[in-house]
């Protein structure tokens, strides 16, 4: 591995961050090779520790390595990654405790790379204590050029969100989920066997008896696993939808619709929750901020439908592991901490960073699409990332857009979508260059 | 298994749960050849998490890995009685403390050296079990892997 980094350091690279973590990596690698020289451990056990250490983290690093080489493809939009470094060094900006009104201080130390892979799904990396500051946002490689799935990025921020604000933390989300998840074996109690003692005990008192206890533990902490990460994915999905508005949900759909084709994992909700989910939770930013960017249109939700159960039931690999009722009981819990959820944005959304990155408007996006996008050109002063994407969302929902444009009429019929699709994110990236060349300039 | 680490929140630089039970029984094999002890730091170290992670009602762990980590607790064998009848987390509490008062000896029988670095290990290997690497939905059905 430590060959292979110096071959990395050789390449292309377009922005200083990605050297920082080769260099990191490259100490944590070198420090295994120390440790590994003798003298060993006098018990073999602890030697075979020491090497698992080390085999732990050839598997953990070299996927970050791989995400870093593939940042320097030309096949990446290099246009996103300004407009989009900036975000989350504001959805990390330094909270302002004082009274006064004092400007908005980016927050510097968060790297981000850009890059994409080879799985058909956006993707981050979890947060590593070793390259604790960085952010990897990671497109597939077919769609990375596509400027219109931006949005799918604030998903993956959501989870840097999570780990950064603690809420994956024992005593903060979890905490509130595992007594829900409680009071549902409770209230359930002949859906699980051997439960019925634990209906007369307070839901403090009846959640240690399912954590110790031998009867219960192995399966209560497995739902409190997923059901952990199905608030961490609607949190993500509600972060996305937060900072990005409706192209966040086209987005979604363009990616998710009509159902996930792959064998669900228990540890995210259906696809149809998530979908419902995000009405629920874009009613109540509007309720709470009332300015008309949280609305979305009825129709998407016609785009999704869901897979039959059956799939499910004869999967052989979950029915040998899941009584069901537990599953049921993640499920349940996960879609009822919706407002648990919005409500940490919300708090969130006070602060001077997030309120920057929530000042996009329907009159904004209107005006980019009426008077710039409708002649195919790209618009000044669009003041947001999500008003371009929102007003090119727009576009790519009406197909006789361009229909005034006489340059449609020189390319034959059946070629004319694929023109529009590709001036479209064509335009799309020259107007976040354009956004970025505003940024500086004042 | 970010949960487990106390100072993930802030960001700050710190030692997991997992490489510290590592360091600390690499620590206490080193004093199985040499008495007395040579070094305290990573025991030391050690023994001041889990008294901060079992501070007596329910231990700092997250819901998913509190009955893990509680069992290796409880699977402790030591020749110190818990004299009164405790069950849940108040046992794993006292054990605890016990462990942690052990780590802290300066001088250790091979036997007890060897007890503490067993305890060690299936603490490492408790909180060290799962460790996401990142976002994937769910695993390909046409991608065959070695393990």
């Amino acid at each position: 591995m430590l060959r292979e980094l110096e071959e990395v350091r050789d390449h292309d690279f377009a922005y200083p961050d990605v050297y920082k973590a080769i260099d990191i990596i490259e100490k944590k690698i070198a420090d295994h090779v120390d440790k590994l020289k003798p003298p060993f451990p006098n018990r073999r056990d602890l030697k075979a520790a020491i090497c698992l250490e080390a085999l732990a983290d050839a598997h953990v690093y070299l996927p970050f390595l791989g995400v870093i080489v593939r940042s320097a493809a030309v096949r990446n939009a290099f246009e996103m990654y300004g407009p989009i470094r900036t975000m989350v060094q504001k959805l990390f900006a330094p909270i302002n405790t004082g009274a006064e009104a004092v400007p908005l201080t980016l927050n510097t130390d968060v790297r981000l790379i850009l890059s994409s892979g080879w799985d058909y799904t956006s993707l981050t990396f979890r947060r590593d204590p070793l390259l604790s500051d960085f952010i990897f946002l990671i497109l597939p490689s077919s769609e990375a050029s596509n400027p219109l799935l931006i949005p799918l990025a604030g998903h993956e921020f959501g989870h840097a969100v999570w780990e950064r604000e603690g809420l994956g933390e024992p005593d903060a989300i979890p905490d509130q989920l595992s007594i829900e998840l409680t009071k549902y074996v409770q209230s359930h109690s002949s859906d699980f066997p051997d439960s019925t003692s634990l209906q007369s005990l307070k839901p403090e008192e009846a959640r240690e008896q399912l954590e110790t206890d031998s009867k219960y533990k192995f399966y209560y902490s497995e739902a409190c696993r997923r059901l952990t990460r199905q608030a961490e994915e609607l949190f993500c999905d509600f972060v996305g939808l937060y900072l990005f508005g409706e192209s966040f949900v086209h987005a979604f759909t363009y990616f998710l619709s009509p159902d996930f084709p792959l064998e669900r994992s228990l540890k995210y909700p259906t696809v149809k929750t998530r979908i419902d989910q995000l009405f629920v939770a874009s009613q109540q930013f509007e309720q709470h901020w009332n300015n008309g960017n949280y609305d979305l249109p009825a129709d998407i939700i016609d785009e999704f439908e869901e897979k039959p159960s059956a799939i499910y039931v004869h999967s052989p690999k979950q029915q040998s592991v899941e009584p069901n009722p537990w599953q049921n009981a993640v499920d349940y819990v996960a879609e009822h901490s919706v407002s648990t959820l919005v409500g940490k944005i919300i708090e969130f959304g006070n602060r001077q960073g997030w309120q920057s990155l929530r000042t996009f408007s329907t009159t904004k996006r209107n005006e980019i699409r009426d008077k710039a996008f409708y002649w195919a050109v790209p618009a000044e002063h669009c003041e947001s990332l999500p008003n371009i994407l929102n007003a090119a969302w727009d576009v790519e929902r009406s197909q006789n857009f361009w229909d005034h444009l006489t340059t449609l009429y020189s390319i034959p019929e059946e070629q004319r979508n694929d023109w529009r699709r590709d001036v479209l994110r064509e335009l799309v990236l020259k107007n976040i260059e354009v956004l970025e060349y505003d940024d500086i300039t004042g | 298994m970010s949960s487990l680490n106390p100072a993930s929140r802030t960001g700050t630089a710190s030692i997991p749960l997992s490489t510290l039970a590592l360091e600390a029984a690499i620590e206490l094999d080193a004093e199985t050849t040499s008495t007395p002890r040579t070094s305290l730091d990573k025991s030391q170290h050690l023994a001041k998490q889990l008294r901060m992670l079992f501070p007596g009602q329910r231990p700092h762990f997250s819901p998913d890995s509190i009955g893990l980590v509680c069992g290796v607790i409880e699977n402790y064998e030591s020749e110190t009685e818990i004299t009164e009848p405790v069950s849940g987390y108040d046992l794993s509490t006292e054990k605890a403390k016990i462990i942690a008062n052990k780590l802290e000896q300066p001088v250790l029988s091979p036997t007890e050296a060897n007890k503490l670095i067993d305890f060690c290990l299936s603490l490492y290997r408790a909180t060290k079990s799962v460790r996401l690497i990142h976002d994937i939905p769910a695993d390909h059905p046409y991608v065959l892997t070695l393990a």
